[in-house]
């Protein structure tokens, strides 16, 4: 087994498809293919698009608890079996998210819910646990949130084990959680996640140039590649070798079909890395390829990779200072 | 069919330091009726049910009555579970193990759970590190899938 995804605060992703939604108003639903239940997570998301993409196996790992834990976990056994699972079941319910996608508006409406309280005995266990997978895999994929309980500094931790076992680590990550960890263990690869946010490493970026400065500074720590998603049609790609921005040549992308981008361009990554020997600049551009695939697709889904393929030829790269 | 097509890739499992309590409040929340218990490599040292701790808390005669009216004092159950509580969970693991490989026939799993009496059985690699489980109902839809594919 090869990658290890950690989502250590899971969710249940609900999609609800409904035209010109609009706010005090009954809606009907008449198909039940617009009402979908699904696993999720960011890492959990990895793992399923890494199955989808050319049966990958993982292993997933994290916490789960309560009713929603139980429907995530059943979910995950029941579509993915590829997906090896190692959750923690914990007093508490796990988060579950509900997106309104109205394709005709294109408006995207989101409500998450809490997680539940991660306890200690329950985190120690989790290490533990950490600890006996991560001696078997190759890469390990942290990605997302943690919920109460878990300190900021335990992406650092886990990040320092993985990579002593000779894991390379994927990061995606906002806020404080992606600055301590980049500064403490700095991850190979690194996906600063823009999608509530508009800080990396503390500081607010809006200029080209300082979106720049904050990819050369996490760069700076050891980061082999960081990818920033920048003004939606760009991405920014920083290696030890320059920087480059990248942009999608022709087509508008549809802001109601975003809904998962991120984690199709990390499992991407994955699979370029497991089955290539592609240079950094090349597997990002794989990565966004994979995205924009994606955004032809409404709902949370690994695009095929023939999509990919054709994908990469709409992606102009150009190199930057 | 190999016992890899049917298996539960799930390997959530214990370590022999664990409390008892940590055990009963594992299995409630997962909805389980026991666990593998592995070492750090995530090889099988052993397996606790449920089973394993009823047996601890009751006096083991109470095995061979029908009914649990006989207890004298529920008092008594209360007083032993908190005895061991805190107990690490390697007292009362069996220690003994039977696995399979997910190479193996359905037959072959189906063959040691009717003769052991089990209702599932762990599933390892070549390294005897734990990838899995099967149980009595997963061999069955197995075997229904078979059928299906035969009358085709």
């Amino acid at each position: 087994m090869d990658v290890l995804t950690i989502t250590m605060n899971p969710a249940l992703d609900r999609e609800i498809i409904i035209p010109h939604f609009q706010l005090n108003t009954l809606h009907r639903v008449f198909e039940r293919e617009k009402l979908i239940s699904d696993p999720g997570g960011k890492g959990i998301n990895v793992s399923m698009m890494l199955s989808k993409l050319n049966g990958t196996p993982s292993i997933a790992m994290g916490f789960l608890g309560g009713y929603t834990g139980r429907i995530i976990s059943e979910e995950l056994r029941k579509q993915y079996p590829n997906v090896t699972l190692n959750f923690i079941h914990i007093d508490g319910e796990s988060r579950e998210n509900l997106s309104i996608l109205d394709e005709v508006n294109h408006y995207i409406t989101e409500i998450n819910a809490p997680g539940p309280v991660v306890q200690e005995p329950d985190l120690l266990h989790f290490m533990k646990l950490y600890n006996t997978v991560v001696s078997r895999t190759k890469i390990t994929v942290i990605s997302g949130s943690v919920p109460v309980g878990v300190p900021l500094d335990t992406y650092s931790i886990l990040s320092e084990k993985a990579k002593e076992n000779g894991n390379k680590v994927y990061l995606e990550a906002r806020g404080q959680l992606l600055t301590n960890t980049v500064k403490k263990c700095c991850p190979e690869v690194v996906r600063p996640d823009m999608r509530s946010t508009n800080k990396i490493m503390g500081k607010e970026v809006e200029s080209l140039n300082e979106y720049i400065e904050a990819g050369k500074e996490i760069i700076s720590y050891g980061a082999e590649l960081v990818v920033i998603s920048y003004k939606f049609k760009h991405d920014l790609i920083f290696t030890s070798e320059g920087a480059w921005i990248l942009t999608v040549k022709e087509g508008e992308l549809d802001e109601s079909h975003l809904l998962g981008t991120g984690d199709a361009y990390v499992a991407a990554m994955v699979h370029d890395y497991l089955t290539t020997d592609h240079s950094l600049l090349e597997r990002a551009k794989y990565g966004m390829a994979a995205a924009l695939a994606k955004t032809f697709y409404l709902k949370k889904e690994m695009p095929p990779l023939s999509d990919i393929e054709r994908n990469l030829e709409n992606i102009k790269t150009e190199k930057l200072d | 069919m190999k016992v890899g097509d049917i298996m539960i890739r799930d390997i959530s499992a214990i370590f022999e330091d664990e409390t008892v309590e940590r055990f009963i409040r594992l299995c409630a929340n997962h909805l389980r009726t026991g666990m593998p218990v592995v070492d750090d490599e995530m090889r099988i040292l052993g397996y606790i049910g449920e089973n394993d701790v009823v047996n601890a808390v009751i006096p083991s005669y109470f095995g061979m009555l029908q009914s649990a009216s006989f207890i004298p004092d529920t008092n008594q159950l209360k007083k032993k579970l908190y005895l061991i509580k805190d107990e690490p969970i390697s007292k009362y693991m069996a220690k003994s193990v039977i696995s399979v490989k997910e190479s193996d026939t359905l037959l072959h799993a189906s063959d040691l759970l009717i003769r052991h009496k089990f209702f599932s059985l762990c599933v390892v690699d070549d390294e005897e590190r734990l990838t899995g489980l099967v149980n009595r109902s997963r061999i069955l839809l197995g075997v229904l899938k078979e059928l299906e594919e035969e009358n085709e």
